[in-house]
C-alpha cells in the first residue's frame, strides 16, 4: 500500500511538472498556477494492481498494471485509461469521474491528519503546497475490457496534494505550467517515442500501426555487448468514447532468441522477433527491396484488457543492423527511415474531440 | 639500469600508489613516490630457465622464472633480515633466506625519465644464506647459498603519472579477452600498422594470468610476435568484427571472435597457452569478456558467466 501511494506520488509530481514544453531562457520570473491532485490506491483485482490519479481537478487517470511477480522480474505490462472530468469538485474534496464503459469512481477525501507541507525553494514567492494522506470513501466500480478485472470498492488510501499560486525565479528550463495537455499523454508511456538516436544498439527493428484508431508501436533493441536477447518496448494508443487507453509491455532484456537478424550490410536484411510473455508467436521482416519490406508471421501481445496482432500490412517496419567498428553510434532512426513513410517521432495527433 | 629494473621500480611505484598513506598529496598527474630499494640476483635454474629474485623494501620476495616467450612471477611477503636482505617461504616452491654483503663497489643510477629528482645507488656485493626454488613438477630447480646480488636505492621522487600516448594510434587493430572468473586471465591482441614493424611481426599477442598459491601469488605472462597472417579477418567489409586468431607458440589453438545473428560477439575456440608444471590455460570461451577496436570503433561483449554464479556454485562445492 505504501509503495503504491509512493510510485503515486512520483507518477502525480511527475505528470503535473512535466506538463507544458520546456523552453530555454536566462533568468526570469515564471508563475506556479494552483492545482489540485490526488491518487488512490484501489488494490488488488484478478492479478492486476489498480491506482486512480487525477493530476489536475480536470483529468482521471485510472492505471492497471500487471505486477512483476506475475511475469517475470524484468517485465512489465500496463493499461492506462484518461477521461475528462467536468466539474473542479476534486478541489473540495470530491472524486467523480466516469470512464466509459469501464465504470465509474465516486470518492470523498477523509483527511487523516497526516500533512505535510511542499518544500519550499527560497526562489518562490508564495503560499506553499500541502499534502494530505487520508481514505477517500465513496463508490468505485469498475471492470476492466471482457472482465480482464473487476473492483469493487468503497474505500481507498491515498493523499490530495493542493499547491497554491507561486512566483519563482528560474534559471534555465522554463515549463509554463500549463496543465492543459492532449488527454492520451496522460496515458502515453513515452518510451515507444523515443525513436531518434538510441546510442549503442546495433540491432534494431520497430513496426508501427495506425488504423482504425489505434496506434501501436513496437521497438526490439539490441545493445552492443548485451547477452543474448533483446529490449522490447510496445505501446498502444487508442481513443474510444472521449477515453484515452494507453498500453505497453515492457521486456528489460528478453530472453535467448528474442531478436535474430541478417548481418550488417547484408541484403537482402531479414529479422525474426520472437519475444517471450506477454507476447507470443513470432514476426518476421523481409527486406523485399530497398522501398518494401514484409513484415508476416503470428506475432502478437497479451495486453491487460486486449489481445493484439502485430504483424500485417498495416505496420510499417524498418529494420537497422549495424557494426560498431563502422557506426560507433549505433542504429539511429533518422538514418532508417520506416518503409511508406511511418511518422514515428511523435505521436500521431490523436482524433480527439 | 636493465630495462627490467627500470619496469619493476615503476611497478613497486604502482602498486605503492595503490596506498594512499604512502603518497603525499602532488600536483595533477603527478605523484611522490617513496624511496626505497631492491634487491637483484640474478641466477641459472635448471632446463635452460633464467631466474631472478628480487626483495624490496616492503620485503616482498618476488622469484622470476623465464625462457622463450614465457615467464611466471611468484610473489610472496617475507620480513626483513638485515638491511637489504630477506626471509620469505614460497609455500611448497620453496624458501628465500639471505643477507646482502656489499663489496664497496657502488655506481650512480638515474632516475627514470618520467621522475624528477636525485638519481639512486646501485650497489654491488653478494648474497649469503639460501635461495631455494623448484617450479612446480620441477620445471626448473635453483639451490644456492650464495651469489652476486646487485641492491638499487632511490630516494623521495616526484614522478609523472605514465599515461598512454598522445601520438598517432600505432596499432590498426586491438583486442583485449579479460576472464572476469577467477583464474584472472588477460589476453592481448595487436596489429601494429606497417611502418612500426616489420610484417612478420606485426601482430602481437600477450597473456597474463594471476592466481594464488596460498601466500604466493603468481602471475603468468606470455608473448609472441608474428605476420598479419595469424589474425584473419573473415569478412573484412561486411563484418569487419569477425576474426581468427592463430598465434604462434608458446600459444596453441585458434579463437574466433564473431557476430552471432543475435548480434552477440562471441569469443570461442581451443586458444590455450601451456606452462610449465601446470594444466594449458584456455584463452577463450564464454567467461572472457572480450573487446575489439579497429577501424572506427569498439565493440564489447560481456561475459555470459558471471562472478556471483562461480562464487554460488563454488560455494555449493565447498558445503
Amino acid at each position: 500500500m505504501r509503495r503504491g501511494i509512493v510510485i503515486g506520488v512520483v507518477g502525480l509530481l511527475t505528470l503535473v511538472f512535466v506538463s507544458g514544453a520546456a523552453a530555454q531562457g536566462r533568468t526570469h520570473t515564471e508563475v506556479l498556477r494552483p492545482n489540485t491532485g490526488a491518487f488512490v490506491y484501489l488494490g488488488k483485482a484478478h492479478g492486476y494492481e489498480l491506482r486512480f490519479a487525477m493530476p489536475t481537478p480536470r483529468i482521471a487517470v485510472l492505471y492497471v498494471s500487471k505486477t512483476r511477480e506475475e511475469i517475470s522480474p524484468s517485465t512489465f505490462a500496463a493499461s492506462s485509461y484518461a477521461v475528462r472530468v467536468p466539474s473542479d469538485a476534486l478541489k473540495r474534496g470530491l472524486i467523480r469521474a466516469r470512464f466509459p464503459s469501464l465504470g465509474r469512481v465516486s470518492l470523498r477525501f477523509e483527511p487523516s491528519g497526516k500533512r505535510r507541507v511542499h518544500r519550499g525553494s527560497s526562489r518562490c514567492r508564495g503560499r506553499r503546497g500541502v499534502r494530505e494522506e487520508g481514505t477517500f470513501r465513496g463508490t468505485v466500480s469498475l471492470e476492466g475490457e471482457d472482465g480482464y478485472f473487476r473492483a469493487k470498492a468503497h474505500s481507498g488510501e491515498g493523499i490530495l496534494d493542493r499547491s497554491f499560486r507561486r512566483v519563482c525565479k528560474t534559471r534555465g528550463d522554463v515549463y509554463p505550467g500549463d496543465l492543459v495537455r492532449p488527454l492520451w499523454s496522460y496515458v502515453a508511456s513515452g518510451f515507444s517515442f523515443k525513436f531518434s538516436s538510441i546510442g549503442g544498439t546495433v540491432a534494431l527493428l520497430y513496426a508501427v500501426a495506425d488504423e482504425g484508431g489505434r496506434y501501436i508501436g513496437i521497438r526490439a533493441a539490441h545493445y552492443e555487448g548485451a547477452p543474448p536477447g533483446a529490449e522490447i518496448q510496445l505501446q498502444t494508443l487508442e481513443w474510444r468514447s472521449g477515453m484515452a487507453i494507453g498500453r505497453l509491455a515492457y521486456l528489460e532484456g528478453g530472453a535467448p532468441g528474442t531478436l535474430t537478424t541478417s548481418m550488417p550490410g547484408v541484403h537482402p536484411a531479414f529479422a525474426t522477433l520472437a519475444p517471450p510473455s506477454p507476447f507470443h508467436g513470432e514476426g518476421d521482416f523481409y527486406e523485399n527491396s530497398a522501398t518494401s519490406h514484409s513484415w508476416t508471421g503470428t506475432l502478437g501481445v497479451s495486453l491487460p484488457g486486449l489481445d493484439l496482432p502485430l504483424t500485417g500490412e498495416e505496420f510499417k517496419t524498418s529494420l537497422c543492423v549495424v557494426s560498431p567498428l563502422k557506426t560507433p553510434d549505433g542504429c539511429d532512426f533518422v538514418k532508417t527511415k520506416p518503409v511508406r513513410g511511418a511518422r514515428v517521432d511523435v505521436p500521431p495527433p490523436w482524433r480527439q474531440p | 639500469m636493465t630495462l627490467w629494473r627500470f619496469l619493476r621500480v615503476a611497478g613497486v611505484v604502482f602498486v605503492g600508489s595503490m596506498v594512499p598513506a604512502s603518497f603525499a598529496a602532488a600536483a595533477p598527474k603527478h605523484y611522490i613516490a617513496s624511496s626505497g630499494h631492491v634487491t637483484e640476483v640474478q641466477l641459472r635454474g635448471s632446463n635452460g630457465y633464467q631466474l631472478q629474485v628480487f626483495a624490496d623494501y616492503r620485503h616482498v620476495v618476488t622469484v622470476v622464472a623465464r625462457r622463450g616467450g614465457l615467464m611466471t612471477e611468484y610473489s610472496v611477503r617475507g620480513t626483513e633480515n638485515g638491511k637489504y636482505g630477506v626471509k620469505a617461504r614460497l609455500s611448497g616452491l620453496g624458501s628465500v633466506q639471505f643477507r646482502f654483503v656489499p663489496n664497496g663497489r657502488q655506481h650512480r643510477a638515474t632516475a627514470p625519465p618520467w621522475c624528477e629528482g636525485p638519481g639512486g645507488w646501485l650497489l654491488e656485493g653478494v648474497v649469503r644464506g639460501r635461495i631455494r626454488f623448484t617450479g612446480e613438477d620441477g620445471y626448473t630447480q635453483v639451490a644456492v647459498k650464495r651469489a652476486k646480488a646487485e641492491v638499487e636505492t632511490w630516494p623521495r621522487r616526484r614522478c609523472r603519472v605514465l599515461e598512454p600516448g598522445r601520438g598517432p594510434r600505432k596499432w590498426t587493430a586491438s583486442f583485449e579477452a579479460f576472464r572476469e572468473v577467477p583464474p584472472n586471465v588477460l589476453f592481448l591482441v595487436k596489429r601494429y600498422a606497417k611502418r612500426f614493424r616489420p610484417s612478420s611481426r606485426r601482430v602481437v599477442f600477450q597473456m597474463y594470468a594471476g592466481f594464488s598459491r596460498g601466500p604466493v601469488h603468481i602471475l603468468r605472462t606470455a608473448s609472441a610476435a608474428a605476420s598479419v597472417s595469424s589474425l584473419v579477418f573473415l569478412d573484412p567489409k561486411s563484418a569487419p568484427e569477425n576474426f581468427t586468431v592463430a598465434p604462434p607458440p608458446p600459444f596453441s589453438g585458434t579463437a574466433t571472435f564473431q557476430r552471432t545473428p543475435e548480434s552477440v560477439f562471441a569469443w570461442e575456440g581451443d586458444l590455450s597457452v601451456q606452462f610449465p608444471g601446470v594444466a594449458p590455460i584456455a584463452l577463450a570461451g564464454p567467461a572472457f569478456h572480450a573487446s575489439f577496436c579497429a577501424l572506427r570503433g569498439c565493440v564489447s561483449q560481456s561475459s555470459s558467466i558471471s562472478s556471483d554464479a562461480v562464487i554460488t556454485s563454488g560455494a555449493k562445492r565447498a558445503r
